[in-house]
């Protein structure tokens, strides 16, 4: 079982803070991925094991959904983070992720992380 | 009875006029000349159709002076009247008073033309004249007959000038017309005959003619062979007297003149003489008696080999004869055998006799020949028939004189019918013997219905007295002495020879005439009165015969004085004692002497007696002493006696003429009656044409009054003008144009006075009447102000030949008006659709049919020719929406309400064009309608699209800034523990930030920001503090970009303030420059002073992070190079961050 947290968000400053708030709720951060690109090589380097993912929906280059494809596949649970992106359209695509609102508050995020892993441990 | 009507009446003469088709217009030219006063009474007598009122009254009312009343029954007769006869109804005169009658004969068969003579000729005499007028058929001719037979006179038509002449053909191939002129001189023709004749003292002339008929006839006689001395007196007055005012001769002596040198006129009192009326079985009773009772046990009980023989004397026509034959031949063929029937018709008018040998007869005359009969022995032609040759075979038309000729004999049947009647009592005495001669013992006499054998009852035993059938009593031929009315011996060589069958008798017979002749002593035969019936030997020493036979034949009137006065009673004597009486010693006185006589009378025993006169002794000679002598004893008883005689006489021919007249008028009467018969083919015809016209006449009432009431009713202008431009009709509408009047009717229209500008319309209308094609122009009123349109039109007659024009004008001003007023509507509304570019359509559900205007077409990319079905604009709409739109129209025109809808139609070039269209459907229309139109709405389209965009991008950027904002308050908090400090730095980046963010476009356009203006935004707080230089090639920046670069040059400003240039430390100086190339912008950041500037605190703060976060996030570069004076910053940042545009 690992504590390894897939972040992938395309502006640094908050992914800075995001990171700060995963790792305060006691995992370890794996990027920030800013890309796609990136996200997929981190996903390729561990074999998509990750105890959960916090997934920006708009990314620079594209959306993240190739991304949270393969992690949906492998298992790992989804918490997106969006500002744009409506619910309904991910709840349809990825119906157990959690969806947090940008911006949220840093104990929300926290809790819906853990309770992401959580869910995936208890099922 | 004839003579007293004459003269009561004689002041007004009665003129029938029969006419029928064409008749009016020729009533009209003959009564327009008339002038009052005429001193004629007329009464018209035409075919009319019984079931329409007759207008002839009304219409001839117009044209003549006189006075015009269509007869209702009882008028009596007044002059200068014209009466006419009502429909359904014939007319009839009776004392002078019109009577209607009722027709007998079915319609088609009536002949009220001849029926009005008939009657008019009966009770006017010779006060009646007729006059025929135009018409199809013969109506009219056999009532002329009967006109001219009572002395009337006849006038027709000149058929060349009539319009339909069959009748007036028809009256002249009688022979007995007097006058033939054209219409309008028949009346001065009628009036000139009756003034001629009413200036005449009547009864001195006809005294006059009296006297000089005897002279007439010996003139005739002379001139063509026959005598006519024994024909009726008041006959031969009367039509002499006739023939003297149609000649205008005034007296009988210039008259004679004229017949003496004058062989036409001769001729013609020859043939006026012999008028009379024939027909086939006129009085067809007495036909079918004959042949019940002669013909056909004539035609049975005779024997194959042996000839009957028939004889017809004054045969006329021949329709008598013809009659006879069909009978005879009838009779044979119903007994099937071979009968071979010789019938002689004779008569001495060689006219009527070719007539008969011709055997054609106007086909009028059929309808008097039994149905059966007439199939047999007729061969229809159109307007005549013909009788068959078989029957005329039968039948030889010769020359013969009754009464001069030698008669035939042997003869089986005589048939003599209304021949008689024209002969007087002496005639008639003479000629009924000669018929008894004629017939062969059992033979038969067939007579007129108002004839009789006189006295003669021991020759002729009556078969059946109503039919006038007789036969002959048996005993020898009693050869009459003289043929009365001839002037040689009574011998014919031809009758002689006919009778060889007994030449022995014939001899004796011969032998003992000659012996009475010769050597017996004169005698006489006398009948019960005294009346001489023979006479043999020489008696001129007892009788005196008289040069004229007026004296009468009674053997007391003509004896010889002293013999007078014995033979009556000796008459008497021996008829009422039935014994022979002689009387002796009778002294008869002759001129030269006087001679003693033994006078016997002895009684035949057949009711005659014989008286045998015998010298007793001898004569002597006269002395003229005796003159004195004469004895007056028996003069009283002489004298009475005389008178007694003279008064019987005078009684009996009384009582003979009496009865004469009044078989002759009630064969008249049966005549006319019967007549009809004849005339009703004839109206048959006529009737047809009448009903024709009649129907006609009905159909043009209605159309005049259809007419009449559209002029008088119609707004439309209308004038009619005829050839010559003249007014002929016109609608009250156009009297606002042309100020018309009634009276104004066949004026020319140049003469009227016209509202109009100019004269166009005359020029149209005279090239239009001259047959120029109709024509069309607008013309102005003089005003001005009103603006008609005038249509030009050739007006036909019946004919198909332009005879004027019509001119039609219409008010087009307010219509002109409208059409202007709907012409700049439909512009501007072209102008609005054009403008905005809506293409129109319609559509009909029920075939799917549309009509789609340009703009419609080129909306959804089709040409005019796909355009014309639903199915190829919906083939055009693209898929997605197609069915929503077919949905969309369906519902429209189910709930016949309104069609909206947008949709989208693929345009050639890949682009989507997007179209609004609208629709209504069209109320009441059938089939149903939609109309509606088509938008293109496509940039509006595109710009909500971009509008949807944009606030979603606004949205993401606004939370995106939030988040940074929030990432940038956590990490700042991280590395903070003054509050206020952490605030101020937090305001101020939220500051830059919002400079920034204010640089791009609020409206959110994707407006490009200059990497010139996000420096100069960053640092204009900080312009006071120190010299600040820029400069720079304009890059235009990403906008993405934007927050982090702006955060990077505040955190760089705030440690300039701080700590560098900016601080107020003493010639501290910025430059901020920066290049741009393919591979991104270099900038770079140089922060110079006079003194070395402070030391930068050495702990990494959370500016230093945010640098770097926002430098990696910008995926630049950046190293910083400190100097002694200077601090040099470089940033690159690659070619991402510059905007693409």
């Amino acid at each position: 079982m690992t504590d390894l947290v897939l972040l992938v968000e395309d502006e640094l400053l908050i992914a800075l803070d995001l990171q700060g708030t995963i790792e305060d709720a006691g995992f370890r951060v794996e990027g920030p991925c800013t890309t796609l690109s990136e996200a997929q090589e981190a996903i390729d380097r561990h074999g998509a094991r990750f105890a959960a993912a916090l997934l920006d929906v708009r990314l620079a280059d594209d959306t993240v959904f190739p991304a949270a494809d393969r992690l949906h596949a492998a298992g790992v649970p989804l918490l997106f983070h969006s500002g744009h992106a409506d619910d309904a359209d991910l709840r349809r695509r990825y119906p157990l992720a959690m969806v947090c609102p940008k911006p949220s508050a840093p104990d929300t995020l926290s809790a819906a992380l853990l309770r992401c892993v959580q869910m995936t441990r208890v099922g | 009875m004839t003579e007293a009507t004459a003269v009561s009446d004689a002041i007004v003469p009665v003129v029938g006029i029969g006419a029928s088709a064409g008749g009016l217009e020729a009533l009209r030219e003959m009564l327009t000349p008339a002038q009052l006063p005429t001193g004629l009474a007329f009464v018209v007598v035409q075919h009319l159709d019984p079931n329409h009122e007759s207008m002839l009254a009304q219409l001839l009312d117009r044209n003549t002076v006189l006075k015009v009343l269509q007869c209702a029954g009882g008028e009596r007769i007044a002059p200068d009247t014209v009466f006419i006869i009502p429909p359904g109804h014939g007319l009839a005169i009776r004392d002078g008073v019109l009577e209607l009658t009722d027709f007998q004969q079915p319609r088609g068969l009536r002949r009220p033309i001849d029926d009005f003579f008939i009657s008019l000729a009966s009770d006017q005499q010779s006060n009646a004249a007729c006059v025929i007028l135009s018409g199809t058929g013969a109506d009219g001719t056999t009532g002329l007959r009967a006109i001219k037979e009572n002395g009337g006179i006849c006038v027709v038509q000149q058929p060349e000038s009539a319009r339909y002449d069959g009748m007036p053909l028809s009256a002249v191939g009688t022979g007995l017309i007097d006058f033939v002129r054209p219409a309008g001189e028949i009346l001065e023709c009628i009036s000139g005959f009756f003034r001629r004749r009413s200036s005449d003292p009547v009864e001195a002339e006809a005294d006059m003619v009296a006297d000089h008929v005897d002279e007439l006839c010996r003139v005739l006689r002379a001139a063509i062979g026959h005598d006519f001395s024994g024909y009726k007196r008041s006959t031969l007055v009367r039509r002499v007297e006739r023939r003297m005012h149609v000649l205008g001769i005034d007296t009988s002596r210039a008259y004679l003149a004229r017949v003496r040198g004058d062989a036409d006129e001769c001729e013609a009192l020859f043939r006026d003489l012999l008028i009379n009326v024939t027909r086939f079985f006129r009085d067809a009773e007495a036909f079918e008696t004959l042949r019940a009772r002669v013909i056909d046990p004539l035609v049975r009980g005779r024997p194959a080999d042996e000839e009957l023989r028939v004889w017809v004397p004054g045969c006329s026509s021949g329709e008598e004869a013809y009659t006879i034959a069909m009978l005879f031949a009838e009779a044979a063929r119903l007994a099937n055998v071979a009968a071979d029937v010789q019938i002689f018709a004779t008569d001495i008018d060689e006219q009527m006799l070719s007539i008969a040998r011709e055997g054609s007869y106007p086909a009028a005359a059929l309808i008097d020949l039994p149905p059966a009969l007439r199939e047999r022995y007729t061969v229809p032609h159109a307007e005549r028939f013909s009788i068959v040759a078989p029957i005329r075979d039968m039948i030889r038309f010769s020359s013969h004189s009754l009464v001069k000729d030698p008669p035939f004999s042997r003869i089986d049947l005589v048939s003599c019918r209304n021949l008689l009647i024209y002969f007087d009592d002496r005639l008639q005495q003479s000629v009924v013997p000669l018929l008894h001669y004629a017939l062969r013992p059992g033979g038969f006499l067939f007579l007129g219905p108002s004839e009789s054998v006189g006295r003669f009852e021991h020759l002729f035993r009556p078969l059946d007295q109503s039919a006038r059938l007789f036969e002959r009593t048996p005993g020898a031929p009693n050869y009459p002495i003289d043929l009365p009315g001839s002037g040689r011996t009574p011998v014919s060589r031809r009758e002689r020879e006919g009778r060889g069958e007994s030449a022995s008798l014939a001899q004796e017979t011969l032998a003992i005439r000659r012996m009475v002749e010769r050597y017996a002593p004169p005698s006489l035969i006398v009948d019960q009165d005294g009346g001489i019936i023979s006479a043999h030997g020489k008696l001129s020493r007892y009788f005196e015969f008289p040069v004229t036979r007026t004296g009468g034949s009674s053997a007391v009137n003509l004896a010889r004085p002293g013999l007078r006065t014995v033979i009556g009673p000796l008459l008497r004597q021996a008829r009422d004692e039935k014994r022979r009486v002689v009387a002796r010693d009778v002294t008869i006185e002759t001129d030269y002497g006087v001679q003693p006589t033994e006078v016997i009378c002895d009684p035949l025993g057949d009711g005659s007696l014989l008286f045998v006169f015998r010298d007793s002794g001898p004569f002597r000679p006269a002395d003229p002493a005796d003159l004195s002598d004469l004895e007056p004893g028996d003069d009283h008883l002489e004298a009475l006696e005389d008178e007694l005689r003279l008064t019987r006489h005078r009684l009996r021919s009384a009582i003979e003429e009496l009865e004469t007249a009044n078989e002759e008028l009630k064969s008249s009467n049966e005549e006319m009656m019967s007549m009809n018969e004849e005339l009703q083919s004839t109206n048959e015809e006529l009737s047809t044409v009448n009903d024709e016209l009649k129907s006609k006449v009905d159909q043009l009432t209605v159309a005049n009054s259809d007419l009449r009431n559209f002029y008088e009713s119609t707004e439309l202008a209308v004038v009619v003008l005829d050839a010559d431009l003249r007014v002929r009709s016109y609608t009250d509408a156009a009297t606002s144009i042309f100020p018309l009047k009634p009276t104004d009717r066949g004026r020319p229209l140049t003469d009227v006075a016209s509202r109009l500008q100019g004269s166009e319309h005359l020029d149209d209308a005279r090239a239009v009447a001259g047959g120029a094609p109709a024509t069309q122009r607008r013309v102005m009123t003089a005003g001005g102000d009103r603006v008609l349109s005038m249509r030009v039109l050739p007006y036909r007659a019946q004919s198909g030949a332009i005879d004027g024009t019509s001119l039609v004008m219409t008010d087009i001003t307010d219509a002109l008006a409208m059409e202007r007023q709907l012409t700049a509507e439909r512009e501007r509304l072209d102008l609005a659709i054009k403008a905005a570019g809506i293409g129109v359509w319609e559509y009909r559900p029920e075939t799917g049919e549309t009509v789609a205007d340009a703009v419609q077409q080129r909306l959804f990319g089709l040409d005019p020719a796909e355009a014309t079905h639903i199915d190829r604009l919906f083939h055009r709409i693209d898929v997605e929406d197609r069915a929503a739109v077919e949905a969309a129209l369906r519902r429209a025109v189910e709930r016949n309400g309104d069609y909206e809808t947008i949709f989208r139609v693929p345009r050639e070039d890949g682009q989507t064009r997007w179209v609004k269209g609208f629709g209504r459907v069209v109320a009441g229309s059938v089939p149903l309608r939609l109309i509606g139109v088509s938008i293109d709405v496509t940039s509006e389209y595109a710009l909500a699209e971009t509008r949807e965009l944009m606030l979603r991008e606004m949205n993401h950027r606004v939370k995106n800034l939030f988040a940074v904002i929030s990432g940038m308050i956590s990490l700042a908090a991280r590395s903070q523990s003054d509050v206020a400090t952490f605030a101020d730095d937090i305001r101020r980046r939220i500051a830059a930030l919002g400079r920034a963010h204010s640089l791009a476009s609020p409206a959110g356009e994707p407006q490009a920001v200059g990497l010139d203006e996000l420096v100069a935004a960053t640092l204009a707080p900080y312009r006071d503090h120190a010299a600040v230089e820029t400069e720079g090639p304009r890059v235009a920046l990403d906008r993405a970009c934007l927050s982090s670069l702006a955060l990077v040059l505040h955190e760089w400003a705030t440690n300039a303030v701080k700590y560098g240039a900016l601080s107020g430390i003493e010639g501290g100086a910025l430059r901020v420059t920066w290049t741009a190339d393919q591979s991104g912008i270099v900038l770079i950041w140089n922060e110079s002073a006079a003194t070395s500037p402070g030391t930068p605190p050495a702990t990494r703060g959370f500016g230093s992070v945010l640098v770097e976060t926002s430098v990696r996030q910008l995926r630049g570069e950046m190293s910083n190079i400190v100097t002694d004076r200077s601090f040099r910053r470089e940033m690159r940042l690659p070619a991402g961050v510059i905007a693409r545009d």
